[in-house]
């Protein structure tokens, strides 16, 4: 009983084309360094503007980069429960986002570990970090440590679909494994349908504007922003993200608050490329792409701002709610893709 | 019998079950073609080497040189009842010989000698849980054992020979269902996995490893052989249906995982997990297979001969690590347990480095059969086939879910056994497990590194089996793409690189920062906002850990909770109060007590109908029953 093969399906293994020459690796290091630098950056600029919306005078947009430094500077104070895990806890921590980082193609294409940047990828390297987070929490003995590794995962659990979800929605939608390709993708279509003034059927601004809504509720769970979780206090009823590091001190609480930082640039690239991807891809357009990058990278911080200047935090059993409308929406994105074909 | 000679059962039946395996190791490296038959005056064995079972032997063999090696120290607890090795050694061996057996009552024998054996080990203990373990194991196990018998019977029927050789391509969907129901109940898959959790806690730790780690993927043999071996081709609905058997296994084994405190208890219903997940991808695989995907067929397949091997890995070295647990703590209950890091150090990264690699984080192996199963989904997902787009959406749902689950309950696992303060006076007591213990659990879990990061040569030796299962096979080149032509898309996870990036990020990282940063430490006590008690009590509980989790997924679990006060005492100052929590299983709840209340009340209306006194009420029986006898040769045998 054989059947007639339905279209031309198949699954290659094959060598990939995806050359690295010594311009490529010179840009992509350069970017990965780049964003690391403007990482507090973003973060600063995110909190000078909710501290100007409230009337305060606020602290510099530097001032992370300061408080990092102090922080280098400082003893650590370890609990005497402490074991091994608190040592290395925080580096890879670190770690697993700058890998992220490394996979990201923020404004040029061709990123560092653009060959293995695949979506899923991205999404349980995310999972490993809280994973050592919460290990780190849970090492001291404090209650608070519990307490946040607790919740934390509560919120992985529950972002963690929708992530994934927005991730293979994109990976269909572009019929594309990898982030750079993706993104790339997405560029490409965008400036023939801008260009050729004629409206071609590849591209749909529906799902990339779900998927965008979706990855923005994902992301404000993921980097403890206000309706879901205030960093800025430290009151053990509202404690998420804040109440895992508690008992960090010194080097240790640098690294996780740089961390933290990494993680929300991260977050903001990944929203800065769906809203609008503009990459290089060569070397003489980079000013170019990174002064784009700059700019949208400005203007999402103002989205985040914005979402956290008007929203009072949420009671933690309704987190599941706004979670489940970003599935939700990632689901009708992939419906939508999937439609295409 | 003399005290003196007790550990010589253990060093004999130990080397005994390193030395078969080895041995067998061997002989399936030597290419044998032809059939094996060992002929006796009543019964006629055949064995025969094919790829499938040289896989089968390699990994189950491995796998128990491993856990004999730890045995050999762990064991010694046991020495007093030297049965375990004796019924261990079997157990291996039946196992290894099953996989290996070429007709079906070879097949049938063995399945059943090996299901003996595990249940004498799961009763071995010999206290009420287990022997209630082990009965409810011994009804369930042998309801899968009839319905595997019976669809071997079918085909004997179809095909009127006993051998494997001629039932190539014969079996038709009926006969697949039945044997997949059988197998399924062997390896525990969701509506049928009411024993596992019973039978695997209950055994000694070194059992406890097979039975999760070896004896789960004879179902996963069995199901295979059928499916791309016996099957005739047809009914892809049966790809489907494994595909939602497997993502319900998957999801809802590992939130039940989340909530248990005994840590065996927890690992046995990730090994649920764990089987729901090779399902998802068998399913895949012989859906693809029937509609003629062949590529999307090798993919799955290749997800689930490494997630066997993943699977096996860490789940028999985490087994392992309980059992060393619970010999040196005296405790397997998580929230008795805790800061066991500090006097078991070695036993700790050893068990992190396991949990990492069955909760899929990447640079480890368990992430890499996960990846491979997405990107099978998600090739299933641009096949544009009506129902397998629609299942597999809904399965990459769960299998992401359920992969959030399992870090959150492998977090909670670690996290409150092995970190923070001990929480009894055992746990504080608690010493470094011998050196023999250590290696037998440490091989594994380097292997599970070793995969992790080099994958390829497993990979490459998985193309034979591969080959025999779907005949085609994948590249292994280390920078090679995934690529799904019809979609044009490609996508790669090259662990080795990976690996490598992290490794130089972290040491870019630690080599700024000792530049950059201050070196001071002081050791110091846990802030505990000022209270100068050292209460290791109030640390967060398991089950304070999973309680959030619990509360938005309330719909999974039937879970039933209550504080108790002593009703005579100041509201605010109560010297005790009880909190007690139950939580059923709601399949267990719903569908197989009810069935049970069902068989006891059918069973006492016959009992008073059969013990009649009256001699006309005995002989109105048998006449009905000639009756019965008779309409059912009428209508149904002529």
């Amino acid at each position: 009983m054989t059947k007639i093969l339905p279209a031309s399906f198949e699954v290659h293994i094959n060598d990939m084309t995806y050359n690295y020459n010594i311009q490529h690796i010179g840009i992509g290091i350069f970017q990965f360094v780049i964003i690391i630098l403007l990482s507090p950056f973003f973060a600063g600029f995110i909190h000078k503007l909710k501290q100007r919306a409230r009337g305060q005078k606020g602290i510099s947009i530097f001032q992370f980069y300061i408080n990092f430094n102090k922080l280098l500077k400082k003893e650590i104070v370890l609990s005497k429960d402490a074991t091994f895990v608190s040592n290395i806890a925080p580096y890879i921590v670190l770690v697993s986002y700058l890998v992220v980082l490394l996979m990201l193609p923020a404004f040029y294409r061709y990123s560092l570990l653009g060959i293995s940047s695949d979506v899923i990828l991205v999404a349980y390297t995310f999972a490993l970090s809280t994973f050592f987070m919460t290990l780190y929490a849970m090492d001291q003995g404090s209650a608070f440590g519990g307490l946040g590794a607790s919740r934390e995962w509560f919120l992985t659990v529950l972002s963690e679909p929708s992530l994934i979800f927005v991730f293979i929605s994109l990976a269909i939608y572009t019929k594309n494994g990898r982030i750079t390709g993706i993104f790339y993708f997405i560029q490409k279509e965008v400036s023939n349908t801008f260009l050729s003034g004629a409206h071609s059927n590849a591209i749909s601004i529906a799902i990339p504007f779900l998927l965008f809504v979706s990855l923005f509720i994902v992301s404000i769970s993921e980097n403890a922003r206000i309706p879901i979780d205030n960093p800025e206090t430290h009151l053990e009823l509202t404690m998420f993200h804040e109440a895992n590091i508690l008992e960090a001190s010194g080097k240790h609480l640098g690294i996780f608050e740089y961390g933290s930082y990494v993680k929300l640039t991260v977050f903001l690239t990944l929203m800065s490329l769906i809203l609008f991807p503009y990459m290089a891809v060569n070397i003489y357009q980079v000013p170019s792409a990174l002064a784009v990058y700059f700019l949208k990278m400005m203007i999402l911080c103002v989205f985040i701002a914005g979402v956290e200047i008007f929203n009072p935090k949420m009671r933690i059993f309704r987190v599941p709610n706004i979670l489940s409308v970003a599935f939700i929406l990632s689901l009708i994105a992939m419906i939508l893709s999937i439609r295409g074909f | 019998m003399n005290t003196k000679y007790n550990g010589i059962y253990r060093y004999f039946f130990g080397c005994l079950s390193i030395l078969i395996p080895a041995f067998f190791i061997a002989l399936s490296f030597y290419d044998f073609k032809q059939e094996f038959i060992i002929k006796s005056a009543l019964l006629s064995f055949s064995f025969k080497f094919d790829p499938l079972s040289v896989f089968f032997v390699i990994f189950i063999s491995a796998l128990s040189v491993f856990i004999s090696i730890f045995s050999i120290k762990y064991g010694d607890k046991y020495d007093k009842k030297p049965s375990l090795f004796f019924y261990s050694f079997f157990f291996v061996v039946s196992m290894i010989i099953l996989v290996i057996s070429n007709d079906i009552l070879t097949f049938l024998i063995f399945w059943e000698l090996m299901s003996i054996f595990s249940f004498l080990l799961v009763i071995y203990e010999g206290n009420e849980e287990s022997r209630k373990a082990g009965f409810l194991y011994f009804l369930m196990t042998h309801i899968g054992t009839v319905l595997i018998t019976a669809s071997f019977i079918m085909l004997y029927l179809k095909t009127s020979s006993l051998s494997f050789d001629y039932y190539k391509g014969t079996a038709g969907v009926i006969i697949i269902a039945i044997a997949i129901l059988g197998f399924s109940i062997k390896a525990g898959i969701m509506p049928f996995h009411t024993w596992l959790p019973y039978a695997h806690p209950v055994a000694p730790a070194n059992i406890s490893a097979i039975m999760s780690g070896i004896m789960v993927n004879m179902a996963i043999y069995g199901i295979l052989k059928f499916l791309f071996i016996f099957s005739s081709g047809g009914g892809a609905f049966l790809g489907i249906a494994l595909l939602t058997l497997g993502a319900l296994s998957a999801l809802l084994g590992i939130m039940y995982a989340m909530v248990q405190k005994d840590i065996k208890k927890l690992l046995a219903f990730s090994t649920i997990e764990n089987m729901g997940i090779i399902f998802m991808g068998m399913g895949v695989s012989y859906w693809a297979k029937i509609e003629n995907f062949k590529s999307l067929e090798y993919l799955a397949m290749l997800a689930v001969l490494l997630h066997i091997i993943n699977h096996g890995l860490s789940k028999s070295s985490l087994f392992m690590g309980s059992g060393l647990i619970d010999k040196y703590a005296h405790t397997r209950n998580m929230e008795r347990l805790g800061g066991l890091s500090k006097k078991m150090k070695q036993l700790s990264v050893l068990f992190l480095i396991g949990v990492m690699s069955i909760s899929a984080l990447p640079p480890l192996n368990g992430f890499l059969s996960e990846w491979y199963l997405y990107i099978s989904l998600i090739g299933s997902v641009f096949t544009g086939n009506l129902y397998m787009v629609y299942f597999s959406v809904i399965a990459i749902a769960l299998l992401s879910l359920s992969g959030a689950a399992a870090g959150a309950a492998f977090t909670k696992l670690f996290g409150i056994t092995f970190l923070g303060k001990p929480r009894t006076v055992n746990a504080e007591n608690a010493v470094e497990p011998h050196i023999i213990e250590r290696i037998g659990l440490a091989l594994p879990v380097l292997l599970c590194v070793f995969i992790g990061i080099y994958p390829y040569q497993i990979i490459s030796a998985l193309n034979a089996v591969m080959f025999y299962l779907t005949g085609g096979t994948v590249s292994v080149n280390p920078l090679s793409a995934v690529q799904i032509i019809h979609a044009r898309s490609f996508s790669l996870y090259a662990p080795g690189l990976i690996a490598i990036a992290f490794a130089a990020v972290l040491l870019i990282l630690f080599f700024y920062l000792r530049a950059f940063s201050a070196n001071k430490k002081r050791i110091f006590e846990t802030w505990s906002c000022g209270l100068d008690e050292k209460n290791s009590k109030a640390q967060y509980s398991g089950s304070g850990f999973s309680s959030s989790i619990m509360k938005v997924f309330s719909s999974f679990y039937s879970s039933v909770s209550e504080i108790n006060f002593e009703k005579d005492v100041k509201k605010y100052f109560r010297l005790k109060s009880v909190y007690t929590e139950e939580i059923n299983d709601i399949f267990e709840k719903y569908l197989y007590i009810p069935i049970g209340k069902l068989y006891l009340k059918l069973s006492d209306i016959f009992n008073v109908l059969a013990n009649s006194e009256n001699i006309n009420v005995s002989l109105g029986y048998l006449f009905l029953s000639l009756i019965v006898c008779f309409v059912i040769y009428i209508f149904i045998i002529r």
